[in-house]
This record gives structure tokens, sequence and C-alpha cells, in this order.
């Protein structure tokens, strides 16, 4: 399938789907027309909407792009939430104890976070590596480690004093990433983000480390025997990918609280499966499914302040979103039955007429 | 340590790990004929919602598992139609599922109780007495008084190990997960028999959410799953793929946690102790997980005829390029 | 394809136009019911349009309402105030943790609401953000301290609680092990643990206390297990500060017949056998001396700390079918007396606690 023709589908797919969320609309005594005005005039509306549209899409961006990396390398790396966590930890304690002047010590910070979520991400390839299956079990594991694991750093070793939840003092101002604006969470972490997928795209199409990368997430048997070390490149794809999501915790926490607080992550790691996949596993795909992950969750916070609907019919869009976009092949589906039934109406050979003509 | 002591832990190892359980048979068996069906846990909120809402409105606990296992079926219909016959993207699909599943039980929700909290109490199945084994001294508190979903998910294991071992069923849902194109040879209809095993892994996994509703607690919260969905999805790759294996897996875990949770006096950091069953997991799998094999042709497609774009009008024809896709 | 396109085109174009037919028709109805004003939900809809004395917004913490305790009761609370001042009600229940900066924005950006409450510790540092960019929003923040000149923090001393609830167990107790499970290892949660440490060696020094934490505000299923657990242990009473997770506790005394303690909020009707007593923090007390202090314009930014002194704090044994003799209140209200005038004091960590 084309991409153009698959952009298509995921058109239409995205309209049927608003089509039948606008039903459940209806049914729960909504009203679809205004609750999707209310999503684009809380997405699009004015300058700051979409500032803070691009900030929820920030994390988003980046953990999705972690995930392609692991994805395109045939790993299913799940683990995504405990890099975060433990990305973001290892930024915030550098942007903590590093005294550097801006930017020094937020280039220090970011590397601290990439190198956390990366060595977060070897653990487990190191332990289980050898074996993909068990290699997505264990990055499962790592997630409630990473999470409980920096719970206990910052309560024994990184607590602020009088803090009443487990949380860090603020980082030093040499380590914060910088809002645009003070009235929206939107930060340079958005540049960051933007700038990764061009280095990841470069990576993975443009060098032959990329190259043998997603050769084994195609077929990992016969790279086996072309000669490619498998473990080595399984490795180094979980570096990429942890590093990315340990960035998109460092950038969370040093663009947005400015230190380390329990719950930061509201599930970025999961979510960028998500998105991942929904951009059909594509770096420049993440951008804008990112984007679009960030424009419901946008949304859902100006429909909490609006009451027109619940705020879970985001999340049950989101979902068939998800599962229409995921099967452009249902629009096949729909023209084969389609076509199969006029077979059905019409005389025979006036279908091989129309079959032909459903081609051009 | 008493012999009491040991009997709790083990009845509270076994209350555990039974919603994980469940789910993981779910896994097992829809991969087992070749569907990934990561989609577990969108399921299993959706089934304890309904069960729960369900056993509030009728009264009725076993009406409500009931309408748990049917929600679980229609949700799991969802792959079948879109995987199975339209060729999408199982995982995808699956992460679908673990979207619409909280979105639409939360968004009932409102309207059924006016919160996205917590539910009321609702009627919840009572422990089962078995008449004569109860009074035995030891064994009677391990074996009796337990939910009904226990003695319902060990029941499972064992009909689900004899059905993909000792049936022609069973073996044909094996060979569709080694080999879909080898059954298709045979003349058998591969889209039929994975959608067959996926509809039953729906009512699983709509089984294991309605034991966390009505199980145990009676009552139905947001984020009441707390990811089992994955952690069932990683125990039945831990549990090769087979149902005792996995039962097994589940039990790990069940006894992980209620290890935890009787190790507060040791003075370990809790959080330590909260990491516990995940460090065993992981330690285990080090050591046994690289035998670890999928069946062969697990997550891949085998796209139905009627998804395949501009098909030939030769219907045997169809077959064959819906064959070479199955290939690569 | 061109037709293949028209004729999607025309599907679409039919399927709007019916879904424009239904929703014109359920409009009249789903407005009403789909609003989120409490007032208007619980009065008719008639008088909510008609004028209203002022604005309130809740931002709940994340556990959500229907929790029984920390969110209920402050929802419930508020709800009762508005009705009685004929105040307009609004609130909104955050997903998550993320959420709370930007729904606190949105209220205050809104302009009109005389008070904006926020709810649970974790909102600190979010009001912490809003609150200086929107100098003349006031604010009230719930269990949490931050400095800042237009937010008002009220917070519990939540220690002499739970020591009033330690007293009362230790003379409940047969066995002399009392289970507490608290949501997290964090400063609020092991306040209570010392309380009820403190209050419960004031009656008799050889009583243990089993201190847990379950590691999260809303798992019911774990919090049972672990009542379970500390059943084995020993406990015949079990005490929480796990919000919504609470609930399990309940469910789990109910079914071993155990002696439970609620908290924040009234749940003895829902266990009246087992549940002799709740803990309760009076949050419409608190509330109410906000919106007050808001509307009638005394209001200011600060710390306010409440407890015995205060009479913001209550045992409440109503709806429950447990006798608690006599004694027992004499010796609870003796030390809710003594914790007021300042002859005991509570001890804040669980350290300080064990020392003595």
């Amino acid at each position: 399938m084309s991409i153009k023709l698959k952009f298509k589908y995921s058109l239409y797919s995205l309209v049927l789907a608003l089509v039948i969320g606008g039903f459940v609309i209806s049914a729960t005594g909504g009203n679809p027309l205004d609750t999707y005005m209310t999503v684009l005039v809380g997405s699009f509306g004015s300058v700051k909407a979409v500032m803070s549209v691009l900030a929820y899409a920030t994390p988003l961006i980046l953990t999705g792009l972690g995930c392609v990396v692991a994805f395109q390398g045939g790993v299913f790396n799940i683990g995504g939430e405990g890099q975060l966590c433990v990305g973001g930890l290892a930024a915030v304690i550098a942007g903590l104890y590093v005294q550097l002047p801006w930017p020094y010590g937020l280039i220090i910070s970011l590397i601290a976070g990439f190198v956390a979520g990366a060595i977060w991400a070897l653990i487990p390839t190191l332990m289980v590596g050898k074996n993909l299956a068990s290699l997505f079990v264990g990055t499962v594991m790592m997630n409630s480690i990473g999470v409980s694991f920096s719970e206990y750093l910052v309560k024994y070793y990184f607590l602020k004093p009088q803090a009443s939840t487990t949380e860090t003092a603020n980082v030093n101002a040499g380590a914060i990433l910088p809002r645009f604006n003070p009235n929206t969470q939107l930060n340079y972490g958005i540049i960051l983000a933007v700038i990764l997928v061009f280095v990841v795209a470069w990576l993975l199409y443009k060098t032959p480390a990329g190259f043998s990368i997603r050769a084994i997430g195609v077929n990992p048997d016969a790279s086996m025997q072309a000669g490619i070390n498998v473990f080595n490149r399984t490795a180094l794809t979980m570096i990429i990918s942890g590093g990315i999501c340990g960035l998109a915790g460092a950038v969370q926490c040093l663009g947005i609280y400015n230190r380390w607080i329990m719950g930061f992550s509201p599930g970025y790691g999961w979510d960028g499966i998500t998105v991942a996949t929904l951009a059909g596993i594509n770096p420049f795909g993440v951008l804008l499914t990112g984007s679009f992950f960030g424009m419901l969750r946008s949304a859902s916070i100006s429909m909490n302040l609006s009451d027109k609907v619940p705020i879970d019919m985001i999340t049950a869009l989101q979902g068939l979103v998800v599962i229409f976009v995921a099967s452009p092949t249902l629009w096949t589906t729909f023209r084969n039955l389609f076509g199969n039934l006029q077979a059905k109406i019409k005389p025979a050979g006036v279908t091989a007429v129309r079959g032909k003509g459903g081609k051009g | 340590m008493s012999v009491s002591t040991i009997t709790d832990f083990l009845c509270s190892m076994i209350r555990t790990a039974t919603p994980i359980a469940l789910g993981t048979l779910a896994c097992t068996f829809s991969e087992r004929a070749g569907v990934i069906n990561i989609g577990i846990e969108g399921i299993m909120i959706i089934s304890a919602f309904t069960g729960a809402a369900t056993s509030f409105i009728t009264k009725n606990p076993w009406l409500g598992a009931l309408a748990g296992m049917t929600v679980g079926v229609l949700m799991s219909a969802l792959i079948v139609i879109l995987s199975i016959y339209c060729n999408g993207d199982q995982v995808v699909v699956g992460i679908g599922l673990n979207l619409l599943g909280p979105g639409f039980s939360y968004l009932v929700m409102t309207k059924l109780w006016r919160n996205r909290g917590t539910s009321p109490w609702v009627p919840g199945l009572k422990g089962i007495e078995i008449p004569v084994i109860k009074d035995i001294p030891i064994l009677g508190p391990i074996l009796s008084g337990h939910n009904p979903f226990i003695y319902i998910c060990i029941g499972i294991v064992v009909a689900m190990h004899y059905v993909l071992y000792h049936t022609s069923y069973g073996l044909r849902i094996r060979s569709v997960g080694e080999n879909p194109n080898a059954v298709a040879t045979v003349g058998l209809n591969v889209y039929k028999l994975r959608s067959s095993a996926v509809l039953i892994g729906g009512a699983l996994a709509g089984l294991a959410g309605v034991s966390l509703s009505l199980g145990s607690v009676n009552v139905f919260t947001n984020g009441m799953t707390a990811n089992k969905g994955f952690l069932a999805y990683a125990a039945n790759r831990f549990g090769q793929w087979s149902p005792a294996g996995s039962y097994l897996a589940s039990i790990l875990f069940g006894s992980m946690e209620a290890l935890r949770i009787r190790m507060q006096s040791s003075g370990i950091p809790p959080q330590f102790l909260q990491m516990l069953p995940y460090i065993t997991t992981l330690l285990a799998l080090t050591i046994t997980g690289k035998k670890l094999r999928a069946p062969a042709a697990d997550g891949v497609p085998y796209p139905h005829p009627i998804s395949v774009a501009k098909p030939k009008k030769i219907k045997e024809k169809k077959n064959k390029k819906a064959d070479k896709n199955a290939i690569d | 394809m061109k037709k293949m396109k028209k004729l999607l085109a025309i599907c679409m174009i039919m399927t709007l136009a019916f879904q424009l037919f239904a929703c014109s028709s359920q409009k009249s109805a789903g407005s009403a019911s789909a609003s989120k004003t409490a007032s208007s939900t619980a009065s008719s809809t008639a008088s909510s349009s008609s004028a209203k004395a002022g604005k309130i917004a809740v931002v709940f913490a994340t556990g959500g309402l229907g929790d029984k305790t920390y969110n209920d009761s402050l929802y419930y609370g508020v709800k009762a105030i508005c009705e009685k001042q004929n105040l307009q009600f609004d609130y909104s229940e955050p997903m998550d943790a993320a959420e709370y900066e930007p729904l606190l924005r949105g209220y205050a950006e809104k302009g009109d609401y005389d008070l904006i409450i926020s709810l649970g510790y974790s909102q600190g540092s979010s009001v912490d953000k809003v609150a200086p960019n929107f100098p003349n929003q006031k604010f009230m923040l719930i269990d949490a301290e931050i400095n800042q000149p237009n937010v008002a923090c009220y917070s519990w001393r939540e220690n002499e609680l739970s020591y009033l609830i330690g007293v009362m167990c230790a003379k409940m107790t047969k066995s002399k092990v009392i289970g507490f499970i608290a949501a997290f290892d964090i400063f609020n949660c092991n306040m209570n643990a010392a309380g009820l440490t403190a209050g419960a060696h004031s009656v008799d020094p050889s009583i243990k206390v089993i201190v847990d934490y379950i590691g999260s505000w809303t798992d019911i299923a774990g919090c049972k297990e672990m009542a379970l657990s500390m059943h084995e242990q020993g406990a015949d009473i079990v005490y929480h500060a796990a919000s919504t997770g609470g609930l399990g506790i309940l469910e789990a005394g109910k079914e071993k017949g155990f002696y439970t303690v609620g908290y924040d909020g009234n749940v003895n009707a829902d266990a009246p056998e087992t549940n002799f007593a709740s803990a309760i923090r009076l949050f419409p007390v608190a509330a109410e001396d906000a919106i007050t202090k808001a509307l009638d314009g005394t209001f200011k930014g600060g710390k306010v700390s409440l407890g015995a002194k205060e009479k913001a704090i209550k045992v409440d044994t109503e709806g429950s079918t447990v006798k608690v003799s006599q004694e027992i209140w004499d010796a609870v209200n003796k030390a809710e007396e003594d914790i007021s005038n300042g002859t005991i004091k509570v001890p804040q960590t669980l350290a300080e606690a064990n020392k003595k």
C-alpha cells in the first residue's frame, strides 16, 4: 500500500472514529458537534491553546520516538515508563549538584537523563536480551522497579526538607529548561524533541548502524546469517530507545516541575507505545500522532473546565481512533465487500468491468 | 513460623494470583492460535466495570459475572473483525482496546454513579465452603472457603490443558499458531480457528476483570486493574505459552505480592518490598528465559482475502496471495 | 476510485446529518443532565441559572469522587455550604497529577471564581506555580503548605486525630496488636502512624503497632490483603490513611470479623458490625471558613493549622453497632482536652513516637 493511499485511508478512519464517537457522545447525553468544537477551540482557539497542545505533545513525542527506535529494531520495549522515571531523577540529581551556568548545567542534566534511561534499558538487555520474548517481559518488570527505585532514592537521599510528598528540592537555575511563557507549560523541550526526530530519522535511515538495527527488526535470523551481531545491535537499540525515554523524563522534570516529584508521569511511557504504533513506527509520524494526542489531552482539560462532556470521552475517542487507524485495510475490505455485493446483484459479465473500474 | 502462617500465606498467594492468572490464560489461548492480544488490560477494566454495574442494578453477582464475560467477548470481537478479517495490526488494535476499555467504563460510570472515582458497594460473590474438605485440619482452610473465581480458574487451567493437548480442536489451534499455511492447505479455516481462540480468550479476560470487582472487594474503582493486564501478558510468555506454565507464573507473582505484604516488620524500606515481585521475576527470567520460544506464527497476520487490495476475480489466486503475505 | 470517494462523501454527509438530528432531539434532555455543576443537578435547574451570590471551584485529588473518604467529604461539605449560601459550585476530577496545573490555571483565567479550592498534598507545587500569575485570585490549598500571599493553606495536625484513635484502639484491643495501613511512605501518612503509636502507647506501652505502606491511594484489593495479613499477625484492629484503598480494610474486617477504623469520612454504616469508629478531619469547617472569608473580603493568605484546639477533628462512632463504653469515651475526651491545652505534645514522626 502506498504511503499516499495509507494516509488517505487513515483520514477516512479518523472520520469514521469521530462519527462513531459522535454517536457515543449523543448516547451519553452530550452534543457531539459541541464537543468537537470544544476540542478544536481548546486546541487551536488561541496561541496559548496551541502552546498547551505542544506542551502535552512534548513528552509523548519523545517517548514515542524512543519506542519507534525499539520497534524498528524488533524489540518490544515497553519499559518506557521506568526509563522515563529514572531518567528524570538522574537529570534532577545532576541539576541539583552540578553548579554550572545555563546552558551548561542544563546540558549536563539532559545527558545524565539520557544515560540513566539508557542504563535502565540496558540492564534487562544484559540479563535476558539474548531472547527477545524474555526481553519484553524484562522491560515490563523494569517499569515497576524503576518507579519504586527512584521513589526510594528520593525518599532516603534527595528528599526536600519539610516536604509533604516525595519530591526533591528545585534544581539550580543553570539546569532549568526554560518555558516560553510562564503561563503555559510549553518549554524548550519541544525544540529538543523536534531535533531528536530528525536525528533519529537520520540515524535509522542514513547510517550503517541504523540499517543493521532495521534489518534485525525485519528479520533477525537473516541478519544473524549475514554476520550481524544481533545481541550487540539489540543492546544498541535499547540504549538509544531507553536514552530517549530517559530524556523525556528529564524534559518533564526540568521543564515543568523543576524537580523530581512522585507521580510526575501519568503514563507517558505507556502512551509512547500508542503514539509510536499509530505513527506506523515512523519517526516523522510521531510528530503528527504525538501532537494529535497532545491535542486530545489538552482538550480533556478544557472539557473538564467547561463541564460539557465527561472527560473520559476523550480516552474512548483515542481508542476509536487507534483501532481504526491501525486498520487501513478496513477500507480495502469495505471496497471488496461492496464489490462482492455488486457482483451478486449484477450479471457476472458486468462484474469484471466493474472490478477494473474500481481499480482506476 | 507456624502452620497457620503458611496456610494464610498460601491462601493470600492464590487470591492475589487469580485475576492475573485468568488474564494470563486469556493471553495463552489466543497466542497459541497466533493472535497477540495486548488489550487484556482494557478488557479487564471494562468487564470489571460491567460486572459491578450489572451486579449493582440486578443485585445478582452471577449475572454481573456473565455480563462481564459477555463484554469481554464483545471487546475481543473487535480484534476478530479488525485484525483477523480486516488484517489490521494486532498490537495496535490491542492498544486501542486498552484505551477504549477505560474510556467507555468511566464514561458510563459518570452517568451511572455521578463520579469517576469509586462505585458504591455492590453485591459480590461469596466464598464457597466445600462440605467435607473444609473440616480437614490443615488442608481445609487452604482448599475451602475461597471466592468462586479461584476454583473456576483452576478448572479452566485443567480444561485448557486438556483441550490444547488432547483434542483435535486443540491440535488445530496450536497448528494455526505455528503454521497457518499448513493448516489452510489441509482445508481448515484459519480465520474461524483464530477467531474462536480470540473470543474464548476475551471471555477469560472478562472473567479476570470480574474477579477483580466481584471476587474480592465488591466495588469498582478507577484504575482498578493497575497494569495487571500487562503483567498477565508477561506471565504468559514467562509461562512458556502453556496453561500450567501460565498459572504457575501468575502464582509466582501472587506469592511475591503476598510475601511483600508480610515483610513489613523486616525493616526493609517499603519501596524495596514493592520491587520484590518484579526483581524476582527478572532473576527467574535470567535463568529460564533463554528457552522461551513463542509459537512460530505468534502475531503473524494471516490476511483474509477480503482485506487484500484489488483482488483478481479468480478465487484461488486470492488465496495464494494471502498465503504469500503470511509467509512474508 | 473516484466513485468510491463520492460514495464515502455521501455516506459521511448522511451520518453527520443523522447525528445532527440525533443531537438536536436530545439536546433538551442532555444538556441538563450532562452539566457537572453540582448545585444545578442537586436542586432544580431553574434556580441555578438565576443570580448566585458567588462561584466556588474545586480541583479534587486524583483518586476521584466516590472514595467515601477524602474527596467525598470535601465534596459534600462544599456542596452543603454552597447550597446554604446560594453559591455556584464547579469542580473537576483530574485524571492525573499533570492536570492540576492547567485545571487551576483554567479556573483562575476565567476570573470570576471567588475561591478556588485545591485538595491534596500533591497539588502544592501546582498552586505554587499558578498563584503568582493571578495575584487577585484567592486560592485555598488543603493538606500542603506553600508561601504565597493569595493562598490560604489549611492543613491538619493529623497526628492529633490519630492519637485519639490510638487511645481508643488501645482500650479496645485484646491482642495488643494494632495494624496501620498507609498509602505511601510520606510525611502526612507517617504523621498519622506516629500519632496512632503515641496514643496507643500512652494507654499501654506494650501494644505493638504494625505500620505498612501499600504504595497506592486506590488499591482496594491490596489494602484488603494487607489488612488480612495484619490480622493473621495478631492485629485485631486495623486503621488506615490510604484514601479509597481504605474501603478494602472494611471489606477485610467484615469478612474475618475484626475491628476497623475508617478515615476522613464516616464509613461506619458500610460495616456497622466491625467498623466501630471513623476518624474525621472536618473539611467543611475549613471550607466554610475559607469561603466565608473569601466572600466578605477578610480572606488572607498564609498557613492555617487545624487540630484538636480548633475543634476541626472528630472521632465519629455514629452508624456503628459496636458498643464503645463510656470509660473509653472519657479517655478519648480527656486526651483531646490535653492535646488542645498543650499538656500532651503528639510526636510527628515515627522515630519520635517509637523513642518514647
